[in-house]
């Protein structure tokens, strides 16, 4: 008997003989506002929005999606984006081309620092703007030095360039042997054949391995929701590319990959007033990559880490 | 105290235990750790991909209809341009459309047709510049100083190019006048490596939009001017975490 009433039976009421009705209420009432007060205490957890639909949850690697459920994916895509910023997207899956592997390259003479590269990125790839994440370092060097420790990416002079330094802007490298790939648990990130380093966002799970693995301080973590200004947001939009992140996942540079892959230059490219960044198709031996390759000295950055980028440096006179 | 009692105690203690982390999740729910600030407004020049200045052959293609034209790479449209005028009246060019003055100035207005234009040298073998030039400024050269008018102009019609060979351009063409010196760059630049192109790196799939070389040097001045540094990143050492 008494092992029986030293918790109340909530299954089956009414309860077993021996138990006063005040007992019985009394415990009732206390435990209804023990439920409600859990209740109350999980409710926040509806309004998370960064848990992600159970769509997302479901949905399987991006190289193992079928067309329609990639069809899937990219409607999901265009309700979310609709519901948070409040336009239609044009996402679209675009594929690597056949022939084709892109190659930067970047003429150190010609970059005076402006940085118009760094801002026209953050419009172009919906990085968000508080928390800001920006995926190209301009480092600042005195001439006739290259020590990148030393180098400063948050010099502010009102004009530049300034006389007796060189401007070295850094971005993903698009790497022929990438240590961030090697690296990913979960083969969220990986190489496509047209040489674009890519990451599936909603399989990415954040562990940050890659980040510690990028010798060129590369990729970037969402340690917050991005936020973007609605009227900010560009709406020509990639699956592997500038569709808006979560909280959580790892982005970088994808060679604008919702411009390249249908045939335009990058975003940093187009608004580099000096010309001095050139994007191209190796394989075509007529691009201006070729052609630089062919005829300027060039160099890639920390080249004995055996990284093989796809992005180069050089010089001109 | 008997086992009713005691179910009771229990209970309430779980009531209590409950509230209080309804409390606790509230309140760091909603308190809120912000680490984000207001995102920033929107900066259209930050995107443009206009060049540094508007060239004569551009200005002549658009046939006085500039709508087409990026006017506002370097212009804001909340802030409308300002022309500058000297003590005289006279207006003072702007260093970016020097090259645009110069040409649209009517020689024929002040020179007679058949007055023979002749230049006039200091003691020193200086030019003298007439005060009705004052404001023309030619920088062409870092180091010898290419500023002889005649050295690009042609002398019979100074709104026609004429290269050191003495074939004669228009000033749409003036690409070629500068091929006939810069000979590098005009290589470079003929296979894309200098200068700028915009639009489509596949040339399948769209036009590649290649810039002369006046649309970002003043012919009269060509050193690029110094441009406005955007904003660096935010410090998140300084921010305190």
């Amino acid at each position: 008997m008494a092992a029986n009433t030293s918790l109340p039976n909530l299954a089956a009421p009414p309860p077993p003989e021996g138990t006063s009705r005040r007992s019985f209420l009394r415990a009732s009432a206390a435990v209804a506002s023990g439920l409600a007060a859990m209740a109350a205490s999980l409710a926040p957890l509806r309004e998370l929005s960064d848990l992600g639909s159970v769509e997302e949850f479901l949905q399987n690697h991006y190289k193992e999606l079928t067309p329609v459920e990639m069809e899937q994916a990219l409607a999901r895509i265009r309700r979310e984006v609709e519901k948070q910023y409040g336009l239609r997207p044009h996402v679209r899956d675009l594929r690597p081309m056949d022939g084709v592997e892109f190659v930067y390259c970047l003429n150190l003479t010609r970059c005076i620092g402006c940085r118009k590269c760094v801002h026209a990125c953050v419009a172009e790839n919906n990085q968000s703007r508080s928390p800001e994440i920006q995926y190209i370092r301009v480092l600042k060097m005195p001439n006739g030095t290259f020590d990148m420790e030393k180098g400063d990416h948050h010099y502010a002079t009102p004009t530049v360039p300034e006389k007796g330094f060189f401007y070295m802007p850094v971005q993903c490298h698009q790497c022929k042997n990438p240590p961030c790939v090697k690296v990913c648990p979960v083969d969220a990130t990986w190489q496509e054949s047209d040489g674009i380093t890519v990451i599936d966002y909603d399989w990415c799970i954040g562990c940050r391995y890659c980040e510690a693995a990028c010798p060129y301080f590369a990729r970037r973590f969402n340690f917050a929701e991005p936020k973007i200004p609605k009227e900010q947001i560009n709406p020509d939009m990639a699956y592997l590319g500038n569709r808006p992140r979560h909280k959580g996942v790892m982005e970088k540079c994808h060679f604008c990959i919702q411009r390249t892959r249908a045939g335009k230059y990058p975003a940093c490219l187009e608004v580099c007033p000096t010309g001095a960044r050139k994007f191209g198709n190796i394989l075509d031996p007529a691009s201006e990559v070729s052609q630089i390759l062919r005829h300027k000295r060039v160099f890639v950055l920390k080249e004995e880490v055996g990284t093989l980028p796809r992005f180069f440096y050089y010089f001109d006179v | 105290m008997n086992e009713n009692q005691k179910t009771s105690a229990v209970v309430t203690g779980l009531t209590v235990l409950f509230t209080g982390m309804v409390l606790a999740f509230w309140m760091t729910a909603r308190g809120g750790t912000v680490v984000a600030h207001k995102p920033s407004a929107p900066v259209p020049v930050f995107t443009n991909t206009a060049t540094v200045r508007l060239s004569v052959a551009e200005l002549t293609k658009s046939g006085g209809d500039v709508s087409g034209l990026d006017c506002y790479a370097c212009h804001t449209k909340d802030k409308p341009v300002a022309p500058k005028f000297d003590a005289a009246g006279v207006l003072i060019p702007s260093v970016a459309h020097r090259d645009v003055v110069f040409s649209r100035m009517n020689c024929a207005a002040c020179h007679a047709p058949e007055e023979k234009v002749e230049l006039k040298f200091d003691a020193e073998g200086k030019i003298i510049t007439p005060p009705a030039h004052a404001n023309d400024v030619a920088r062409h050269g870092r180091t010898i100083g290419n500023d002889h008018c005649f050295n690009c102009h042609d002398p019979a019609n100074l709104t026609e190019l004429r290269t050191a060979g003495g074939k004669k351009l228009k000033l749409t063409e003036s690409t070629m006048l500068c091929a006939s010196c810069h000979g590098p760059s005009y290589r470079d630049w003929e296979s894309g490596v200098h200068g700028r192109r915009n639009g489509f790196w596949n040339a399948k799939l769209g036009a590649a939009d290649r810039k002369d070389c006046t649309s970002c040097h003043d012919p009269h001045a060509p050193m690029l001017p110094l441009m406005k540094t955007l904003p660096p990143p935010d410090r998140a050492d300084l921010k305190g975490h």
